[in-house]
């Protein structure tokens, strides 16, 4: 298994269940100046079958680097869920994944962080805050060290 | 000592045989002993030195024997026993009594004021000297502070001879015994508690009113002589031979819960307490019985309650926590998309110029454009702000209920000192004065208690009357256990509808449409924090104008 690092551009890929914020996410993201590519899924399920090539939807590909924006509120399998699915497997642990959610309540942040995710972000409310915080992600994913799978 | 073998030989008599058939042989025989005493120490030699021997022998009894001996001479005044003289004693009087060189002196001399303090021992001497009858008996003799037994006859008339014991102890002994035994049986007649002494093979010897009480029999007569099997009282054999094999293990048992049906055939749950004991000289059984049946059933309807509340609290937290959650959801997307709204405007405003083409101002479309569209943008994004500002108050409040207590001694003082330091601002703003007393200090959460204190702080500056300077009083003291704390202020005050209720709603407000910020759960939040320190918060107008908050907290 090379380790080598990643040479393309981070593909991101986003686990929402709520087509407004995939929206609002998106477009804010290009608002940041973050044009990454961005493959939208719509919840925990796509979300395991893309990286653990299960089911019949898109499957992430070799020799690409991803970053995982995963929203924790989904139906079926929830992003807790699939997050500790994702950590606790040899090969897919090394992928960075920010947990998004709607709130910021403590024992949220805490399970997400004793089930190994890289950053935890709140969805916030107004805009100004919402780009300021898209523009911190852009900035983590230009510096977290990516790796391909 | 003329007389002293003649009194040893029926006095031996009667220690050996003792009653009055023996004195009656012997004082005959003491009669003619004596006579026969003084005819052969003169007639015959070797008859004489036999009977020596006989004396000494007697003598030497006398003088060794546990028992004490007096022989004394009575003293009459007419028929009214008046003294008595000691002829002779034996060595167990001196060390029983405790009285030295008594013979030849009168009892008047030795033991002064004994025929005041005992004259029952008098006429019983008198009596004996007197009649020739033997009496036995025993009697305290108050002016030795000492209990007697004593065996007195008259081996000459006039004269007394006692054998006696000292009982003192004895009586002492039978005294507390008999006291105990009395105090027993008062607790037994007495005490609520059913209580049941029972021979060891299990039948009843005696139960008290309680026991009777309890188990629904009317009378002893049903009940004594049988067992609590026989009775049908305890239908599950088996807790009952448990029950006393820990009694034959231990001595005792204590607390045993056991189930008795009593004579109505009603079920009811006992806390029992058997021990061995002795009564009139035999082992017996003490049981004690406590029916813990309301008791037990309070408890579990407590338990369950307890049990519920918990259950429904949590149920309103998570309901809380779920709701605040997914509300949010929708109004990030209501308040990204008005805000992606209100900035698509402003650039398509900017490129029309603030003109709709082809239409003249004040048209329809320019309506629209100018009017319409801003507003409706300005009321959506406002209540979308607004609703997410509740929301996160009802975040706050749910965490509230959740977040851990670490329980200190907090030094109160300190607490509002940091908390004018923290506050100067607001406090600077509202031009208001703050007075503290000094204030006691109390058990609970720093952090939280401080947030009661600043709510209601931020709450007496928030409503502050207008065209008077605010005033803040913070006193406190002790009181009933509880550490009590008064926040009181000249504000705009408060009716009793509010202090009663209204206030601690969550998001009440007093003045909603008026400059005051917040979203009414300040007292909300005090009041949760209060009460999961295990205290109380109550409000009151003051009728100058103001309102009045009480805090009373564990100390």
């Amino acid at each position: 298994m090379e380790n080598t690092k990643c040479e393309i551009p981070v593909t991101i890929v986003l686990a929402e269940d709520d087509d407004g914020h995939a929206r609002l996410i998106a477009e804010h993201f290009s608002e940041a100046g973050v044009t990454n590519p961005l493959v939208r899924l719509r919840d925990g399920r796509e979300a395991l079958d893309f990286f653990f090539h299960t089911g019949a939807g898109p499957h992430s590909g070799p020799d690409i680097c991803y970053l995982l924006l995963l929203d924790i509120k989904m139906p079926g399998a929830d992003g807790i869920e699939v997050l500790k699915r994702l950590k606790a497997d040899e090969r897919l642990k090394k992928l960075p994944v920010i947990m998004l959610t709607t709130t910021d309540d403590p024992r949220d942040i805490e399970a997400c962080y004793a089930a190994g995710c890289n950053n935890y972000l709140t969805k916030p409310v107004a805009f100004s805050r919402f780009a300021e915080v898209i523009k911190r992600l852009g900035l983590f994913i230009s510096i977290v060290k990516v790796t391909k799978l | 000592m003329t007389d002293y073998a003649g009194a040893a030989v029926p006095a031996l008599a009667f220690l050996a045989g003792g009653g009055a058939g023996a004195y009656l042989v012997y004082g005959r025989l003491k009669e003619k002993y004596s006579r026969a005493l003084a005819a052969v120490s003169k007639e015959k030699e070797c008859s004489e030195t036999a009977l020596r021997e006989s004396e000494d022998r007697y003598r030497s009894l006398f003088e060794n024997m546990l028992n004490g001996f007096a022989y004394c001479r009575m003293l009459f005044d007419g028929d009214e026993p008046e003294d008595f003289e000691y002829l002779s004693v034996n060595k167990a009087f001196e060390a029983l009594t405790g009285l030295k060189d008594v013979a030849g002196r009168k009892v008047s001399e030795v033991i002064p004021g004994i025929r005041e303090s005992d004259p029952g021992l008098f006429e019983r001497y008198g009596r004996v000297a007197r009649t020739g009858k033997p009496e036995t008996f025993e009697t305290y003799v108050e002016a030795l502070k000492m209990w007697f037994s004593i065996s007195v006859f008259s081996p000459a008339k006039g004269h007394f001879a006692a054998v006696f014991d000292v009982i003192t102890e004895r009586k002492r002994a039978e005294e507390t015994l008999r006291r105990s035994e009395a105090k027993f049986s008062a607790i037994f007649r007495l005490t609520p508690f059913a209580m049941s002494l029972a021979a060891p093979d299990g039948r009843q010897s005696d139960v008290n009113q309680a026991w009777l009480e309890l188990t629904g029999f009317t009378s002893k007569e049903e009940v004594l002589g049988r067992t609590s099997l026989e009775l049908g009282l305890i239908p599950d054999e088996e807790a009952r031979e448990r029950i006393l094999n820990e009694l034959r293990q231990k001595g005792s048992v204590r607390n045993a819960e056991l189930g008795i049906r009593d004579k109505a055939g009603v079920q009811r749950l006992l806390l029992v307490s058997l021990e061995k004991m002795e009564a009139d000289g035999r082992e017996m059984i003490l049981t004690l019985m406590q029916d813990i049946t309301e008791r037990r059933r309070a408890e579990e309807t407590l338990k369950r309650t307890a049990a519920d509340l918990r259950a429904k609290n949590k149920e309103l937290e998570d309901l809380m926590y779920v709701a605040s959650h997914d509300l949010r959801a929708p109004l990030v997307n209501i308040q990204g998309f008005a805000d992606n709204l209100a900035r698509y405007f402003r650039e398509l405003h900017a490129a029309l110029g603030g003109a709709v083409p082809g239409e003249a101002p004040g048209g329809r479309l320019d309506g629209f454009l100018n009017f319409k569209i801003p507003e409706a943008l300005h009321f959506v994004a406002g209540s979308g702000a607004r609703m997410d500002r509740l929301i996160s108050a009802m975040l706050q409040v749910s965490r509230l209920g959740r977040l851990e207590l670490h329980i200190e001694r907090v030094d109160m003082d300190g607490l509002i000192s940091d908390l004018r330091d923290t506050m100067a601002f607001q406090i600077r703003e509202a031009d208001a004065e703050l007075r503290v007393g000094k204030l006691p200090p109390c058990r609970g959460d720093r952090e939280q208690l401080s947030q009661v204190f600043a709510n209601l702080l931020e709450n007496s500056l928030k409503y502050r009357a207008p065209g008077r300077k605010p005033v803040i009083e913070i006193t406190g003291k002790t009181g009933n256990g509880m550490m009590e704390y008064r926040v009181t202020d000249n504000g705009i005050g408060l009716t009793d509808e509010e202090a009663g209720s209204k206030i601690w709603a969550m998001f009440y407000r007093a003045d909603p449409k008026g400059g005051v910020k917040g979203e009414g759960i300040g007292l909300t939040a005090a009041r949760q924090i209060v009460e999961r320190h295990g205290g109380k918060i109550s409000a009151a107008g003051v009728p100058a104008g103001g309102a009045e908050f009480t805090v009373r907290l564990p100390c």
